[in-house]
């Protein structure tokens, strides 16, 4: 075996020791785009551990028997300020209890103020800068039909059975509405958002399943143009999509299409320039087919809410604005910011459960069926990782081992999608999300695409590699397989290639808590060996203490962290956010620095 | 009834003098939505004969006629530089045949060369050529672009003679005239927008 390939050995054995030690804590990680992957699903187990221990014990109150029950309960679970008013509805009173002080009185709603009164019991005090009126489901639904209730004027809540809060609004457009968001709403007509629903708006936006269709035509040339523009080779003109005559909408399976163009009652109008109609495709026509396809679609054009009556504007729009949503959309964090930038605060988008049902449920399936390939994946992980080891028959120069670890990866990248057909495309795809519109820039357009085809040709093996050794390590370490989390895994080795600076950053985080966890051991070894120069002794205290610190590892590196922050805080006396964060980098990155220095000085001192 | 549209009018004003559209909308303070970029994206009612429809198909066709001729003006130099180029083109490649003889003759790998790079040239040219003489979308060729834009400025004479004869009227209802201009105005975005002629 050569120098080299030993030396290659040596460092693969040194980076699996490294890395196999390390146990991240919840701050620790915040720049490593790798590590963010495996915290983010640490952090939504342990939420969701707390939030359904909380909420159980809200649904247990809920149901519970006596109105008095149900309101201790709503009251403790969000912490409702003295002062606010829970209300329910029985027959044609509503009960009411205010909060910090006993049950209050009863109101008949067949009185013809009864909204002043229901008003005036919310106090002000000095938790509660403005009254708040607090309704469960049913009441807040059914408070819709009376006709006094939109001119309930206090901050309006609702708490559905699951013990979940929300803002109730009233828009003119729609009536009572629940906010999920500032610009993004759901009627109160409907049933409350369903728990599929909720993860799906709370889930990071999937590039690779978003598409924009348009009726604008190249009669709406400056429109079309715009559009094109800001959503790159995502917007497909309908014309493009109907060589066949029937109607097929791009993407697959619980993809999201969003549909834009103009509305003319029950359907998208395509009208030519002198005001003819060219052509109209209705709503249902477009569901249908998305139904057909397992998608789910929006509509977004005037007042698409009430025109299809499932989701939509609640105003009047122009292309410019949507073209404006669209650049804003492409860096929306999560579906629910996506969704937002098509409504105002005054005139939000509607959504329901029905419109996002299909990709909220495929979206689940998906999760759920995660973590059945994991076991297939780690032993054939180790199985690449033993044979890593197995002398190589040809030369072992570095080129060799590359092409050796490009074949393997393909393979490898060959074996992943196997087991999940759309992951490592995908993960690709939300990285490079977009390129520009084949209508606007053709040639661009083709460039790019060639372009970004090979990039993903000559790195989707490396990656497919990364996230193996990160499931085989995560097999070790981690509380969550990797492979579970291996959208996120491959996302952040995608992302090397674009930001490398905030990677290298987030490595130089990962050894410097590393050598943080690493130097009592060391330190006890040395100290022990120069005081009784027995060196079984000092190997025995040393595991002592590489055990302790294996066991509080995350305790450590969390109080380590908080005395990084609260460091930088007073070296920079708060002068200045920017000055505040460098310097925590700064001092997070202090070990590796130190140590870089220091052996660095031991190699000039030796020579 | 067909919808009256003016966008492509406000859009054509706006790409080509954005001081125009200015104008128009100190002018009638009360149709700034009207006088907006963009396709409002719904059904909208539109306010009758009203003053600014004869406003904007006035100016639209002074943009337009101005566009056309720019546009027309523009062809034939893009067909010339195209013929320049091919006569160029096959002057090198004349050259090039006795370079081939010559590296056939003595064999000297720097005739190869240069008779290799030269041919290259003569490719790249010709690609040159034919792309100034096609525009990027559709099979039109100088002489169909020529053509399309005949007509659109017959087209032109054609919608100010109908605007002429509405504002002669006691009550002007230029809906129709606009809309004609309209239309006129939305072939000459796409011609600039898609049909990489006097592109913006």
């Amino acid at each position: 075996m050569s120098i080299r390939r030993t030396k290659f050995l040596i460092a693969l054995v040194a980076v699996l020791i490294v890395n196999s030690a390390y146990m991240p804590s919840p701050e620790a990680g915040l720049l490593s785009l790798f590590e963010k992957g495996l915290m983010k699903a640490g952090e939504e187990a342990t939420e969701k551990a707390a939030t359904s221990a909380g909420r159980r014990a809200l649904r247990t109150g809920v149901h519970a028997g006596t109105f008095t029950e149900r309101a201790a309960a709503v009251a403790a679970s969000i912490a409702l300020p003295t002062g606010a008013l829970y209300v329910e509805r029985e027959g044609d009173r509503l009960i009411t209890w205010i909060i910090g002080k006993q049950q209050g009185p009863s109101i008949n709603l067949a009185e013809p103020n009864w909204q002043s009164k229901l008003q005036s019991l919310a106090v002000q005090t000095k938790d509660l800068p403005a009254p708040a009126i607090v309704f469960d489901y049913p009441t807040a639904r059914s408070l819709r039909s009376e006709a006094r209730a939109a001119q309930l004027l206090h901050d309006l809540y609702v708490v559905d059975e699951l013990g979940r809060f929300y803002p109730l609004r009233n828009i003119p457009e729609v009536g009572f509405v629940l906010e999920l968001k500032p610009s993004l709403v759901v009627p109160i007509s409907d049933p409350p958002p369903s728990l599929q629903i909720l993860s799906y708006l709370d889930a990071s936006v999937d590039t690779s399943k978003l598409h924009f269709i348009t009726t604008m035509t190249k009669n709406d040339a400056d429109s079309l143009r715009r559009l094109a523009t800001n959503a790159g080779d995502k917007l497909i003109p309908l014309e493009d999509l109907r060589h066949t005559g029937n109607l097929v909408l791009p993407g697959t399976e619980g993809s999201l299409t969003i549909f834009i163009g103009h509305v003319e009652g029950d359907g998208f109008a395509i009208r030519l320039p002198d005001g003819t109609l060219a052509e109209k495709i209705g709503f249902d026509v477009i569901e249908d087919a998305a139904a057909k396809q397992q998608l789910s679609v929006l509509f977004v054009g005037c007042n698409t809410y009430a025109c299809s009556g499932i989701s939509g504007t609640t105003r009047e729009v122009r292309d410019t604005e949507i073209a404006e949503a669209l650049t804003k959309i492409m860096g929306a964090q999560s579906n629910a910011d996506l969704i937002e930038q098509f409504g105002t605060r005054t005139h939000p988008f509607v959504i329901s459960n029905d419109s996002l049902s299909v990709a909220a449920d495929r979206l689940q399936m998906r999760l759920y069926s995660l973590p059945d390939g994991a076991r297939t994946a780690r032993t054939g992980a180790i199985g690449l990782r033993l044979s890593g080891y197995l002398p190589s028959p040809a030369d072992p120069g570095i080129w060799v081992v590359f092409l050796w670890l490009f074949g393997a990866g393909v393979v490898v990248a060959r074996t992943i999608n196997y087991f999940d057909d759309s992951s490592l495309r995908q993960s690709f795809g939300r990285v490079y999300p977009s390129i520009s519109n084949r209508l606007v820039a053709p040639r661009r357009h083709r460039l790019q695409s060639t372009v970004r085809e090979l990039v993903y040709m000559s790195f989707a093996p490396l990656t497919s590699i990364y996230l193996v050794f990160v499931v085989v390590l995560s097999a070790f370490n981690f509380s969550v397989s990797a492979w579970s989390k291996r959208d996120d895994v491959m996302e952040s080795a995608w992302s090397l290639l674009i930001v490398p600076h905030l990677v290298a950053l987030g490595l130089a985080i990962f050894l410097s808590d590393y050598l943080v966890l690493f130097a009592p051991v060391a330190l006890s070894f040395t100290a022990i060996y120069f005081i009784s120069e027995g060196a079984l002794l000092s190997l025995g205290v040393s595991l002592c203490v590489a055990f302790l610190v294996y066991m509080y590892r995350p305790a450590i590196l969390v109080e380590l962290d908080r005395a990084q922050l609260a460091g930088a805080l007073w070296i920079t006396k708060r002068h200045n956010h920017r000055f505040v964060s460098a310097a925590y980098l700064s001092l997070k990155t202090l070990p590796v620095v130190v140590s870089a220095g220091f052996i660095g000085w031991m190699f000039v001192i030796l020579e | 009834m067909p919808v009256a549209r003016v966008t492509s009018i406000v859009e054509l004003i706006q790409a080509r003098m954005p001081d125009v559209l200015a104008e128009l909308r100190r002018s009638h303070p009360g149709s700034l939505d009207l006088l907006s970029e963009g396709l409002v994206m719904g059904d909208k009612a539109m306010a009758p004969g009203s003053a600014v429809y004869c406003a904007l198909a006035r100016s639209g066709l002074q943009v337009a006629h101005k566009e056309i001729a720019d546009i027309l003006r523009d062809l034939p130099l893009r067909a010339r530089y195209a013929k320049r180029i091919r006569l160029i083109g096959s002057i090198v490649a004349a050259l090039m045949s006795a370079g081939v003889v010559t590296s056939a003759i003595f064999s000297t790998k720097e005739v190869t060369i240069i008779t290799a790079l030269l041919s290259f040239v003569v490719t790249v040219g010709s690609s040159a050529a034919s792309h100034l003489e096609t525009p990027l979308f559709g099979t039109n060729g100088i002489a169909e672009l020529t053509e399309e834009c005949l007509r659109l400025e017959m087209e032109t004479q054609k919608a100010e003679f109908e605007l002429q004869y509405q504002l002669s009227l006691e009550n002007a209802d230029c809906i129709n005239a606009a809309t004609t201009v309209n239309d006129i105005c939305a072939k000459l975005r796409r011609l600039s927008v898609f049909g990489d002629v006097n592109r913006s």
